[in-house]
């Protein structure tokens, strides 16, 4: 038999019909050389090479439009799944840089990172395009309703330098651990009394300890000059 | 007028929790240790990401539909293939294979005839010159020397130009195959047969 020729042998074109090729023995019999794949990526990452990006593109859209199909946020997305895969590939393209190339052991590692540029290119407009109240507890995106919701880039750098500063004064003015942890419970990640009782069991004997802790917080942070004067610049 | 409580949280809602990208990247183990360590202690706290990646999770193995299961290359049956340079000077390197017979100017006007011995299989490749028109006709013939009843009917043709799949086209039985392609532009021509393929590349010419 003659050797084996190596995968540096190989056109862009023949390492995507063979990628193609290997994808069809997978799901024909659960097993592939995933080796022309990766080297396909390699190139595409790696290399920087946008003709083996298109490659990768055209090898691995229908499979990234069947998982943004699935996607348990994607009903609510209001959005074309092409809409999707162009993000997604496009997350995939900024985020990957060969430095994050080189920590991937293989196609299967790949392949979940361009998953998860699908879940993040869907989460993203969802936080952008929704009102937080729309959410229903049951929906996917039920938690999802961050800070970005709704508003534009600029919008949301403003708002990070805003909370940045909001929270320095917040926190000069904590005076306990408990108080440390009401104040980011409640107004960072909005947990009820109860739940933070319940998380912080060594802290709050029960409900109600929280709930005095926390009004006596409010009426404290309520008086404070350095949030004052911040309420009154952003009035 | 908005309440200091609701004041606050307006302002510090998750201010503090990663892009979904980050978080996911986290769950692959991709972050390097401070990065990990920062998301691993604010997990700790956020109800809302540790829900996140809970979900990211199940969303990552719901299926079974990603190929590329690490599997040992040498544990599968292996497609065997030969990359042949349809311009190659005669005797090329290992594993390229050499043109046993050649014929013709392939950059211009002469019918080009090559004869490939790969393995157990031969191939001809005829590149007729395009005339006043822009295609280039190719004919082929496969041939199996270990066996000559062996027949092509599962071959086919993949050709490739502009990193483009043009057309898929099958071989016929005797191994025989045609084709027109737009002179000029690098091709490649890819014969797939039950674990075996053939690449064909020629680099162009004007």
């Amino acid at each position: 038999m003659m050797p084996e020729p190596e995968l540096s042998a190989f056109s862009l074109e023949g390492l995507a019909h063979r990628c193609r090729r290997e994808t069809e023995r997978f799901f024909q019999r659960g097993s592939s050389d995933d080796r022309y794949c990766f080297a396909l990526f390699r190139q595409a990452i790696a290399g920087r090479s946008t003709r083996a990006w298109e490659l990768v593109f055209d090898q691995y859209a229908p499979l990234v439009t069947g998982w943004i199909a699935r996607h348990p946020a994607f009903a609510g997305a209001e959005e074309e799944r092409a809409y999707f895969v162009n993000r997604a590939f496009e997350r995939m393209w900024q985020a990957m840089t060969p430095e994050k190339f080189g920590r991937m052991a293989n196609l299967k590692a790949l392949i979940a990172y361009l998953k998860l540029c699908v879940h993040a290119a869907i989460i993203e407009h969802v936080e952008r395009r929704t009102n937080p109240q729309e959410w229903s507890e049951a929906d996917m995106a039920g938690d999802i309703n961050r800070r970005t919701a709704g508003r534009e880039p600029a919008e949301i750098v403003q708002g990070e330098l805003h909370a940045l500063t909001v929270w320095e004064a917040v926190s000069a003015a904590l005076k306990s651990e408990a108080e440390q942890v009401i104040a980011r419970c409640s107004f960072v990640y909005d947990m009820k009394p109860a739940e933070i009782a319940a998380d912080y069991p060594d802290l709050f004997p029960d409900v109600r300890a929280v709930y005095r802790q926390k009004e006596n917080l409010l009426s404290r942070l309520s008086r404070d000059p350095q949030l004052l004067a911040i309420w009154q610049e952003n009035a | 007028m908005d309440s200091m409580e609701d004041k606050l949280r307006q302002a510090l809602y998750r201010h503090d929790c990663p892009d979904p990208l980050r978080l996911g990247e986290y769950h692959l183990d991709l972050l390097p240790p401070p990065d990990r360590q920062s998301i691993a202690e604010h997990l700790g706290f956020c109800p809302h990401c540790r829900l996140e990646v809970a979900r990211l999770a199940g969303f990552l193995t719901a299926t079974r539909e990603t190929p590329g299961r690490p599997d040992e290359p040498s544990l599968l049956e292996k497609v065997q293939v030969f990359l042949v340079d349809l311009l190659a000077p005669t005797g090329g390197d290992a594993p390229r294979p050499a043109a046993l017979r050649t014929a013709g100017d392939p950059l211009q006007d002469q019918t080009q005839f090559r004869v490939h011995r790969l393995g157990d299989y031969l191939v001809s490749i005829t590149i007729q010159p395009p005339g006043s028109g822009d295609r280039v006709a190719i004919m082929g013939d496969l041939a199996n020397l270990e066996d000559p009843a062996v027949t092509f009917e599962s071959w086919t043709l993949h050709v490739w130009q502009h990193g483009r799949l043009l057309q898929v086209t099958p071989v016929d039985a005797g191994g025989g195959f045609t084709l027109e392609i737009a002179r000029g532009a690098p091709f490649e021509l890819i014969l797939s047969g039950p674990e075996v393929e053939i690449h064909l590349r020629h680099p162009g010419h004007e």
